[in-house]
């Protein structure tokens, strides 16, 4: 009347049966978890990058504002005493002779005096007569950069001032 | 007939109460994922953390480092900033919990607590709860 399975088979197909569905159940759960670590961990990335990037525009800012619109300290510095360096006469009137002292400064100074040696720096001055270059220019490589552009009147003439941090 | 196990009562007693073998691995997986899953949740929630509060401090760091190197090199004679951390200032270092900034300037060592701070430059460069 009944035919009878052989226990051991019996027993044997029923493990195997569970196994392959908790096998696939599982593959298909570590992929979602891994799936989904996967872009955590990317956007813990990006946020990461944002907030340098917030710490570098931070930098910049306070380091151009002070540039342009102070006299620096102490206020006649030379390259031997200067603790802050700024190059204004008066708020974005660039005083020649402060503009002469800071190219003169070589570019581990002007680093460490603007952006207290945290990031490198590339500024540039550029207007109808001249266009004067301080500092390193970025590679292809760095993608952490930040540029910050101003107008100063240097020598009387209207000059754009573009400061790029990077690092 | 009849198999010989269902009428053996001690034998199938004794099979009901084991458990198989698949189920103590499944379970056991389970588990087992279930610790890695609650270890990766707490991992993220703190690195979340960190960076929230790294972020944070940032932000108030630099609006401080900005106000303090104004005063200091453009003459603000008075103003007043709302902290929300307690703050350590010492020498051009500004430092909330494990992050820092610089400024342009310096100072003696002071703490600060949160609440509003006066900034005053007459003639030296002064920080101060009020």
């Amino acid at each position: 009347m009944f035919k009878k399975i052989p226990e051991k088979f019996e027993k044997a197909n029923k493990g195997q049966i569970v196994l392959i569905d908790f096998v696939f159940a599982l593959s298909i759960f570590l992929l979602l978890f891994g799936t989904i670590y996967f872009y955590y961990l990317n956007n813990l990335g990006t946020f990461e990058s944002e907030i340098k990037m917030r710490e570098m525009r931070s930098l910049a800012e306070m380091s151009l504002d002070t540039l342009l619109n102070s006299k620096g300290v102490p206020t006649n510095w030379s390259a031997s005493d200067v603790t802050v360096i700024g190059i204004a006469s008066n708020s974005k009137i660039i005083n020649e002779s402060k503009f002469s002292k800071m190219q003169a400064l070589g570019y581990d100074a002007l680093k460490q005096k603007l952006l207290f040696g945290k990031y490198d720096v590339l500024l540039k001055f550029k207007n109808s007569q001249e266009t004067i270059t301080l500092g390193q220019a970025p590679l292809d490589t760095n993608y952490l950069r930040v540029t910050l552009t101003a107008i100063v009147l240097k020598k009387g003439v209207n000059t754009n001032v573009e400061f790029t941090v990077y690092e | 007939m009849f198999h010989s196990r269902q009428f053996n009562g001690e034998n199938m007693f004794t099979k009901k109460a084991q458990v198989s073998t698949e189920l103590i691995v499944a379970v056991s997986i389970l588990l087992a994922l279930l610790i890695v899953i609650l270890l990766f949740s707490a991992n993220m929630r703190m690195q979340s953390d960190i960076l929230k509060e790294k972020s944070e401090s940032v932000k108030i760091c630099y609006s401080l480092a900005s106000l303090l190197s104004k005063a200091n090199t453009q003459n603000y004679s008075v103003t007043l900033f709302q902290l929300d951390k307690n703050t350590n200032i010492s020498g051009n270092v500004i430092k909330i919990g494990d992050n820092s900034c610089n400024f342009f300037g310096s100072l003696p060592n002071i703490n600060l607590t949160e609440g509003t701070i006066e900034i005053k430059n007459k003639t030296n460069l002064e920080v101060k709860n009020v």
